[in-house]
């Protein structure tokens, strides 16, 4: 039954077209797409809170942060979507609460945690993550700084990231491929 | 629970115990309206915030819609969460257990375009509901509004998702195709749900019944053993179908005519319940179906209107 719609511009393909597969919901497909851009704009952080908010830490020491949370989600075999939800959390979170340095470190772990337990069939154990950071920090102050950024959050943690927009990007840049380029599929 | 009264809430009374945890009916002293309160024991996580409310609450907070149960507010201590959602009276359950189905006829079409207008919002906003039953179909008699409930076991999915792995519950309500071990789940499955209340409301009674037999000798029974073009993914449970006797399809149409459903009605249904997900109809298309074509003015909720569709 799927039937080509009609394009505004000739040329183009419409990679909505395929309603056979169900797992593509292309009848939903644009609708999806057209709310994840509004939540986007909503949610995003401010881009001046290192400026306004913080007092302690530096653009640098996030850096050196979100750096070593890729080599953690690497460690621990993570979905890309979980690492990039989790500098999502820790930009919101630092947003609206004065962080000192010596917990900077607790804020990325415990985002990373959280972003797990919503994205991975098996989230890592949070004594994994207190033995990451070389048990600088405990079991307890790990749940205590969990259920600040929770409550911080009201439990609102979906956020489309770069990396929702990605997958339909590549399906839009990849349809006049005969096959699809390995590469690009497990970006 | 006495904690409540610290966020101005009164108990009224123990309506439910779910599996993850107990629900109250209770009053907010400052506004006066009537709330559910889900809550859930956390203290002997030793994971701390178990996932499944993580991902659950966080994707309950994205749906706010006037046919769909609103999460109100979470309320957190150290032991215990606590989800506060709009309180209906009714569930569509009690409610086709209480009324002749003479008396639910008129009412049909009503509850069901409502469920269909969430079950679409949902699905527009990436959402599976995943446990569509009568009763998680809320109705407010006053406004004769309808609401769908959720208490967790939405999923969210991307597109293209990544496939699956479908936890078996033993629900009635399930789509035949979530049988199949790591197969497709996806909006449709919701949709069949959806077809089996539409089924239920006109007959009085479950499409398929829990109990004595099981559901895929139920599904059998109805529709006929299935084949590779009536339900394409059945060769992967072709070793259950094997001990089922070859029979043939009960004729649900000429049944669900004679309880005074109309053809365009039986022709949604047969859509809802096609067996292949790929050819099931969606909830958006549902609603544009001729048997809701005649309905317009006699349909109570102005939100049926509101909600446009292209």
């Amino acid at each position: 039954s799927g039937k080509l719609m009609t394009s505004c511009y000739p040329d183009h393909v419409d990679i909505d077209s395929d309603h056979t597969d169900p797992q593509l919901c292309s009848l939903y497909a644009a609708d999806i797409y057209s709310n994840l851009q509004v939540a986007e704009l909503n949610r995003r952080p401010f881009p001046n809170f290192m400026e306004t908010v913080q007092r302690d830490i530096t653009q640098a020491m996030r850096g050196i942060l979100v750096d070593w949370l890729v080599e953690v989600s690497e460690e621990y075999k993570l979905v890309p979507d979980t690492l990039y939800m989790t500098v999502y959390l820790i930009d919101w979170f630092l947003c609206q609460n004065y962080i000192e340095r010596q917990r900077l470190q607790l804020l990325g772990i415990t985002c990373m945690l959280i972003a797990s337990k919503y994205e991975e069939i098996c989230a890592p154990r949070v004594e994994e993550f207190c033995f990451i950071t070389d048990n600088t920090y405990s079991r307890e102050e790990v749940l205590k700084m969990e259920s600040q950024v929770l409550k911080c959050l009201g439990f609102q943690l979906f956020v489309p990231t770069t990396k929702t927009f990605l997958r339909r990007f590549l399906r839009a840049a990849q349809v006049s491929y005969k096959s699809p380029s390995l590469e690009l599929e497990y970006l | 629970m006495e904690k409540v009264k610290d966020w101005n809430y009164k108990v009224v009374e123990k309506i439910g115990q779910g599996v993850f945890g107990e629900v109250y009916k209770c009053l907010n002293l400052e506004t006066g309206k009537k709330v559910a309160i889900k809550m859930i024991n956390i203290q002997n996580e030793p994971e701390g915030v178990p996932s499944y409310l993580i991902a659950g609450v966080s994707l309950l907070k994205e749906l706010e819609h006037d046919n769909i149960v609103r999460l109100l507010d979470v309320l957190t201590t150290g032991r215990y969460v606590y989800l506060v959602f709009e309180y209906l009276d009714l569930d569509l359950g009690s409610f086709i257990r209480k009324h002749t189905i003479t008396s639910i006829r008129p009412h049909i079409k009503t509850i069901l375009s409502q469920i269909l207008v969430g079950l679409a919002y949902y699905h527009s906003h990436n959402i599976l509901h995943g446990d569509l039953q009568p009763s998680n179909v809320l109705i407010d008699l006053k406004s004769k509004k309808v609401k769908l409930a959720d208490f967790g076991l939405t999923t969210s999915f991307g597109v293209p998702h990544i496939e699956y792995s479908y936890k078996e519950v033993g629900s009635p309500y399930k789509a035949p195709e979530s049988r199949i071990r790591s197969s497709v789940y996806s909006t449709p499955h919701d949709v069949w749900a959806v077809g089996c209340i539409f089924a239920e409301m006109v007959s009085g009674k479950p499409l398929f019944p829990c109990g004595k037999k099981d559901h895929l000798s139920l599904i059998v029974s109805l529709f006929g053993k299935p084949t590779k073009e009536t339900w394409p993914g059945a060769n992967y449970i072709s070793d259950l179908l094997h001990s089922h006797p070859q029979c043939e399809p009960a004729d649900l149409a000429e049944q669900l005519l004679g309880l005074g459903l109309e053809p365009p009605g039986v022709e949604l249904l047969s859509r809802m319940i096609s067996l292949n997900p790929t050819t099931r109809i969606t909830a958006r298309n549902a609603l544009n179906h001729p048997y809701f074509k005649d309905s317009h003015s006699s349909l109570s909720s102005p939100h049926y209107e509101a909600f446009g569709f292209p």
